[in-house]
């Protein structure tokens, strides 16, 4: 009998697994919530993502055992170099695109622990609108929208803050406008109660220009 | 030694306590021109909360100029020449704060009907008591007020001189526009309703009469705040102000009963023109 309620939640698991395979190996920046939680040779990284409209809560169609794992949170593909994304024509990502992702809940601020001395680029942000999850297998459908943002990490920061990154989106969800917006001094007293008096740096994003065009793995 | 090890405990905390907290203090500076030092412990919804001398003020964002967090002292020497801190008052966190309001007012009757009876209007002065909601220019109080006037009564009458004191008692709003946010002067209106005690003196060739009358009043009034410290408010303000006036016979015959003094209410309507100063605590 328990051989039969172990195969259960061995079947359950993998149910579940299936619907976030796409990140199974390839974890994502561990949040911090706390300083007491710094790790050696990490900084803290703060930052936020918003859209404009905000997305309501019921737009997500997530029909898969762990909701929560892609609900109102947008997957921000960063890497060390500006590239394209994995996907044969570089417009989508795979899986291997997703390690060292920063997972942002949209419209909070994050809080993130990032290497030390190490910049690095924030390729595009990835949200998933559905997913449905039929046995083993599933279908996503994402909503991908454009990065190419370095952030500048530079030798002895220990917090750094890299702007609010207001996605401006139309009704169908397609990119109108991308807005970095400097709330350095809404963020600070919040950040003081976190982390006391640690410094945070100011590495906020560069504003694209207003005709900028954005383009997987090319600056803009 | 258990003891000890627990006093060892209590002294760790109280010294963790202290040096969390003992951080450089912030810097930020108003675009008025002032300066504060303190250290700023929260934001929420537009407006930073900054404790100075272990109290805590607020102050709204879209009145801040520039702040310089865990200033040191070169940056502030670079930054803020010739600047100095200032060391006026904010408001406090908490948006409701007592404040004491004295004023003066004038009533001038423009009812035909009341004007033929009470000529001369009414002085008066007031003492209020309430609360500031600063934030957001709004004030709920509750004043007390006393008037004195003279009357005469027209031709037909045969009283003269006589002496009105009126008390008031009412409950009023103010409500300050804040549009415009960076200038001293503000546009205002008050709204208050109550009651009133009005008593009439007069000597009667038969004898002295005293007779008080109760009845509602009601104002609405226009006017401009200035406010020259976070503390002090001067209001100038005119309007409508109308009572349950107790309406005066016309034909008086001798001798004067009460029952012919005591007759119908009625609505009296007056031009309200007052000034007062508030101090918010």
């Amino acid at each position: 009998m328990k051989k039969i309620y172990a195969c259960i939640i061995l079947l359950t698991a993998m149910a579940g697994l299936s619907s976030c395979h796409l990140s199974i190996g390839y974890p994502e920046r561990q949040g911090i919530i706390s300083r007491a939680s710094l790790t050696p040779h990490k900084i803290v990284l703060v930052g936020k993502v918003e859209f404009d409209p905000p997305m309501p809560d019921t737009k997500q169609e997530l029909n898969c055992p762990w909701p929560s794992y892609f609900r109102n949170l947008m997957w921000m593909v960063c890497k060390n170099e500006l590239r394209g994304l994995d996907y044969p024509d570089k417009l989508f990502p795979t899986s291997p695109d997703f390690g060292g992702r920063i997972v942002a809940p949209l419209g909070e601020t994050f809080y993130v622990l990032t290497d030390a001395d190490r910049p690095f680029y924030i390729l595009a942000g990835v949200i998933y609108m559905s997913i449905y999850n039929y046995g083993s297998g599933g279908r996503y459908y994402s909503s991908i929208y454009p990065g190419s943002f370095f952030i500048n990490i530079k030798p002895g920061d220990e917090a750094v803050y890299i702007g609010t990154i207001r996605y401006h989106r139309d009704n169908f969800y397609g990119l109108k406008k991308v807005e970095i917006i400097d709330e350095y001094d809404r963020e600070m007293p919040q950040f003081r109660v976190r982390f006391g008096a640690m410094k945070l740096s100011k590495a906020v994003i560069r504003q694209p220009r207003e005709d900028a065009v954005f383009k997987m793995g090319v600056p803009y | 030694m258990k003891r000890g090890g627990l006093y060892f405990f209590i002294i760790s905390i109280i010294c963790l306590v202290f040096f969390t907290y003992s951080y450089a203090e912030d810097i930020i500076k108003m675009k008025d021109g002032k300066v504060y030092k303190g250290v700023i412990v929260s934001y929420k919804k537009g407006k930073y909360t900054i404790m100075i001398n272990s109290k805590k003020y607020t102050i709204p964002e879209s009145e801040v100029s520039r702040i310089w967090w865990l200033a040191t002292q070169p940056e502030l020497d670079v930054n803020l020449v010739g600047e100095k801190i200032s060391d006026s008052r904010l408001k406090d966190e908490n948006p409701f704060r007592l404040y004491l309001k004295t004023e003066l007012f004038r009533l001038t009757p423009f009812s035909q009907k009341i004007m033929d009876v009470y000529t001369n209007g009414m002085q008066g002065i007031g003492g209020s008591i309430g609360f500031d909601q600063n934030l957001d220019g709004g004030a709920l109080g509750f004043m007390v007020g006393g008037g004195e006037g003279k009357s005469t009564l027209d031709s037909y009458g045969t009283l003269s001189d006589v002496k009105l004191k009126a008390s008031f008692f009412n409950l009023y709003i103010i409500k300050t526009q804040r549009f415009l946010k960076d200038f001293f002067i503000q546009p205002c209106f008050e709204l208050g309703v109550g009651f009133q005690l009005m008593t009439e003196e007069a000597d009667f060739v038969f004898g002295p009469m005293k007779k008080t009358y109760p009845g509602m009043m009601g104002k609405l009034l226009l006017g401009a705040d200035i406010k020259p410290l976070d503390f002090l408010t001067f209001d100038i303000k005119a309007g409508y102000f109308a009572d349950s006036q107790r309406s005066t016979p016309r034909l008086i015959s001798y001798p004067v009963q009460d029952s012919d003094i005591i007759v119908n209410y009625a609505l009296a309507q007056y031009l309200y023109i007052g000034a007062g100063i508030r101090y918010v605590f």
